[in-house]
């Protein structure tokens, strides 16, 4: 390994951080695309299955932070290994990736509110904030299945 | 008899169902517009040298650095400025309005939704 390589944070671990990463991430687009679909459910008025969306909360409450610290982990030897590659050779999917890391951080904060609003909203009850507990939701799946979407493209291009 | 029920029920659809909704929204209204003006405007941060393992305020041309860990940072510290505000007791019963805590939810998702839309054309046009 150059020793530009072997300086990096984690290097020698890195495919490992990486399959752990993956593996959080697809528990995680699991947990938050039957979340988003429990908060369409509710927007249309069906209310069932309210304990087990408040447990998908729970999951992801663990779960995104956890994905965003191991993927955060990994990206020095992103950063070093594999973003000058992707610069110089697919510089849209460099820019996709970093547009992921962006709506992800975005999620982060979203996901802040949105846990402790979930947690305690009732969406039989009338209330903007109900709806706001419902698109964020929704946000928060759709920052989550765009980085995994651009994170597997981008590993298919060249990997960490 | 119906005028008073009828305001009740006006009631219950406005009145928040958590008790730090205020402080919890203009937080994640901070986070959002922290996160996107760092970003956007390219402000100092603190960035990580992934090659030399090193933390620094500034970075020399040529140089590799991460400004990620620096953003979340800074985002996170608008988030405490927000949740802060949000917690002074002017603040709170104002924005408990009936007029403004429509206002305030969908500024808090318009946020959201808007910066993670400037960062896509932001990064795409870069």
């Amino acid at each position: 390994m150059p020793s530009t390589l072997a300086a990096v944070f984690l290097a020698g671990a890195s495919k490992l951080v990486l399959v752990l990463h993956a593996l959080c991430a697809i528990a995680l687009v699991g947990s938050v695309t039957h979340n988003a679909v429990l908060a369409v459910m509710h927007m249309r008025r069906r209310y069932t299955r309210l304990a087990l969306a408040r447990t998908y909360v729970r999951i992801i409450a663990v779960l995104f932070p956890l994905t965003l610290l191991v993927g955060a982990l990994a990206y020095p030897s992103y950063r070093v290994h594999v973003r000058p590659w992707l610069d110089a050779n697919v510089s849209l999917m460099s820019a996709l990736f970093e547009v992921k890391e962006h709506w992800i951080g975005l999620g982060f904060g979203a996901l802040i509110a949105y846990v402790p609003l979930a947690l305690r909203v009732d969406p039989r009850k009338p209330g903007s904030e109900v709806r706001l507990v419902q698109l964020l939701a929704l946000a928060i799946a759709a920052a989550v299945w765009m980085a995994l979407l651009s994170g597997l493209v981008a590993v298919a291009h060249r990997s960490i | 008899m119906e005028e008073p029920k009828k305001q009740d029920a006006l009631e219950r659809d406005i009145a928040w169902q958590h008790p730090r909704a205020v402080q919890l929204l203009l937080g994640l209204i901070a986070f959002c517009s922290t996160y996107l003006g760092m970003q956007l405007s390219k402000s100092p941060l603190l960035y990580y040298l992934p090659k030399t393992r090193q933390w620094t305020l500034s970075v020399q041309a040529g140089e590799v650095a991460m400004s990620y860990y620096g953003l979340l940072v800074a985002a996170l510290a608008g988030f405490l400025c927000g949740y802060a505000l949000g917690w002074l007791p002017p603040i709170r019963r104002i924005l408990s309005r009936p007029t403004y805590r429509r206002g305030l939810v969908l500024i808090a998702f318009l946020s959201v939704v808007g910066a993670m839309g400037a960062v896509l054309v932001a990064e795409l046009l870069a």
